[in-house]
């Protein structure tokens, strides 16, 4: 079976869905759907992957954080079900190269300019009047990073589970 | 070594029964199972529980270079091996495994005592061939390791969208019946060659009707693109002698397009046929401008095709909160209002600023300034660049005023209003100006400005194979 990919890191904090959403979503896609989901990023973000993937069993969730080379890591992204990440590059890679993609896009940047394109990709960001912010850091952020904590792991799940199925989604309002 | 951390009364289990009580042992003891634990986690998050806060979890594992001797699976005479380990892999999975500032490590190492590296790989190992791993079990502290973040306060509500999480995709088009209108004249239609033979390209298998002026039709046939011409006259053939009315045409033209189409593109620059494509009955709808003039376009480009400066790099406009005045009286809310002033045989400055950095280059600055010509007197203005003054003149009457100056190496810009000594000043009404930079506008060619709107457009319909080259080749 293929399997879903979750790559929930960016090199900017303030992109990045919180690792608590990343552990219920999972926790919940393992319960619908019998595959493995594998966990990447770079070795400087293998702590924060361990955070992630700890209270899971290693025979479903895998950490893949830091261990894959490049290469590695695209045969990864063209082999998965499904990816989900943040507005980072994984993200786009996997649009790219026509794998299903679910996108959990911050309020840093506008998505209509910035989001992983194809209509194999469903982005999700959050109504909120003060993005685009253009900040980098989470900790900048008075407003408690909600528009990323406000997008609620059922709603991505829901996501990929309808992208998986082939289920049409809402298109973008300014773009056919 | 491993003794020491094995000297108090400690849980073996190997051979514990699987009800041991948890966080009650001074120490417990996993002697080469974790290399046959499938979920690793989870068995070292059980093992670690058992263990009393200040007690030790203590593990062993067959070294993969001492004991298999080999870098893959599987292992000969041990089936139910799942993996091999190094001291890195382990301590890797230890830190996956339990939560940071849990434990400490106490000790980590090879064990190769009375190791004969002699022996081939074929005979079993003589000596110790692991890796033996201690934990010691502590008490968490209160802080976390996550960056602490400020307090939040609630985000700001949208003022055109109530607050939700939009879930989005992008459209897969299926594209095959095209409608373009291309309603110019001759030489706004050639220019247009290019972007229709691009439709063409870009959707090899569609039926394209191609919408014209009567004038164009043999030429649109020629270039071959479409599968079917259509003539429409929206504009007279000499627009000088007869007047345009495109939207008194919208019923004619609904009559000759009526069939369904996935997508209708108009190519006109200008906007005004652009109404045309309102009750066209199509899945799409593309041309360029803003969907704020024209909510039916799914698609657009928005840009201004017309360009105004093609000779201004940059331009920016001035107000009077970046100028100074000498008399704060006649600062308005919206100009600098100077009622006239006797002469005195000292010139005074009676605005400055605002002292913009600027790059080298030709400049224009049209400062926008109303003289009263009725009345007595001269203005003086002057730019200054740092200290140096790069122009001066006086000014008279109103109408548009452009001071051309040069920067040579950079530096602040200033212009200054003056009187003139031994002369009286003008009233005169002040509104700050335009400074603008002499260079390439960016101005772009009709054709072009088409070709973006046909691979915008491509782009969107398309999105699904945006990169076909890389997928056909998988």
């Amino acid at each position: 079976m293929r399997p879903i990919v979750v790559a929930p890191f960016s090199h900017s904090d303030i992109r990045d869905w919180p690792a608590a959403h990343f552990r219920t979503l999972i926790a919940r896609l393992l319960a619908a759907w019998d595959g493995e989901v594998h966990v990447v990023g770079a070795p400087g973000q293998a702590i924060r992957a361990g955070d992630i993937v700890r209270p899971f069993d290693a025979t479903r969730v895998v950490n893949d954080c830091g261990r894959l080379t490049w290469p590695d890591t695209i045969d990864l992204i063209r082999s998965a079900a499904c990816v989900i990440g943040n507005n980072s590059g994984i993200a786009h890679l996997a649009a790219f190269e026509g794998v299903p993609t679910v996108c959990v896009f911050g309020g840093a940047h506008q998505r209509l300019e910035w989001r992983p394109i194809g209509s194999h990709v469903v982005t999700l960001s959050r109504a909120i009047a003060c993005s685009p912010c253009h900040l980098h850091h989470a900790a900048a952020c008075p407003y408690g990073l909600a528009c990323l904590t406000e997008i609620g792991p059922d709603l991505v799940c829901d996501a990929v589970e309808r992208l998986m199925a082939g289920i049409s989604t809402e298109t973008f309002a300014d773009a056919a | 070594m491993l003794k020491r951390f094995l000297a108090q009364p400690y849980l073996d289990l190997a051979t514990a029964s699987a009800t041991a009580e948890g966080g009650t042992h001074g120490a417990v003891y996993a002697p080469a199972l974790l290399q046959d634990e499938a979920d690793y986690r989870g068995a070292l998050q059980r093992w670690f529980a058992l263990v009393a806060v200040g007690g030790r979890l203590v593990l062993t594992v067959p070294h993969a270079f001492l004991d298999a001797r080999q870098d893959r699976l599987p292992v000969p005479g041990h089936p139910r091996q799942v993996r091999l380990y190094t001291p890195a892999s382990l301590l890797a999975e230890i830190e996956e495994a339990l939560a940071p500032n849990s434990y400490r490590l106490r000790w980590l190492a090879d064990r190769d005592a009375g190791y004969d590296y002699a022996l081939d790989r074929a005979t079993p190992p003589v000596g110790q061939h692991d890796i033996a791993l201690v934990l010691e079990r502590i008490a968490p502290p209160a802080w976390e390791l996550a960056p602490l973040l400020p307090a939040a306060i609630p985000p700001p509500a949208q003022n055109f969208e109530p607050a939700r999480t939009r879930i989005e995709t992008m459209a897969a088009g299926r594209i095959c019946r095209i409608l373009l209108l291309k309603l110019d004249h001759l030489g706004d239609f050639i220019m247009g060659v290019p972007a229709m033979r691009a439709v063409r390209a870009h959707f090899p298998d569609a039926h394209i009707t191609l919408v014209v002026g009567e004038w164009n039709a043999s030429l649109a046939r020629r270039i071959g693109i479409a599968d079917k011409v259509l003539t429409f006259d929206a504009f007279p053939r000499n627009t000088a002698e007869i007047p345009v009315d495109i939207a008194g045409k919208i019923a004619p033209f609904d009559a000759l397009v009526g069939a369904h189409y996935d997508l209708a593109i108009d190519l006109r620059t200008f906007d005004d046929t652009r109404v045309l494509l309102g009750n066209v009955d199509a899945a799409h709808k593309a041309g360029i401008g803003h969907r704020g003039r024209h909510p039916f376009l799914d698609i657009f480009l928005p840009i201004d095709p017309v360009a105004e400066a093609v000779d201004h790099a940059w331009a920016e406009d001035i107000g009077i909160a970046e100028l100074h005045v000498a008399d704060s009286r006649t600062r308005g809310p919206f100009e600098i209002h100077f009622n006239g002033m006797a002469a005195d045989e000292v010139a005074q400055t009676l605005t400055w600023g605002p002292y913009r950095s600027l790059v080298p280059g030709e400049y224009l600055f049209q400062p926008f300034v109303d003289v009263d010509s009725t009345r007595a007197g001269q203005l003086a203005y002057d730019i200054v660049i740092d200290v140096e003054r790069v122009a001066y003149g006086v000014l008279d009457g109103g109408g548009e005023i452009s001071l051309p100056f040069d920067v040579t190496k950079g530096g602040q810009f200033e212009f200054r209003l003056w009187t003139v000594s031994g002369e009286p000043a003008p009233a005169f009404r002040f509104q700050g100006g335009r400074l603008i930079k002499r260079g390439a506008g960016g101005t772009l060619h009709q054709s072009e400005t088409l070709m973006l709107l046909v691979e915008l457009t491509a782009m969107r319909l398309r999105s699904a194979n945006l990169f076909p080259a890389r997928n056909e080749a998988r």
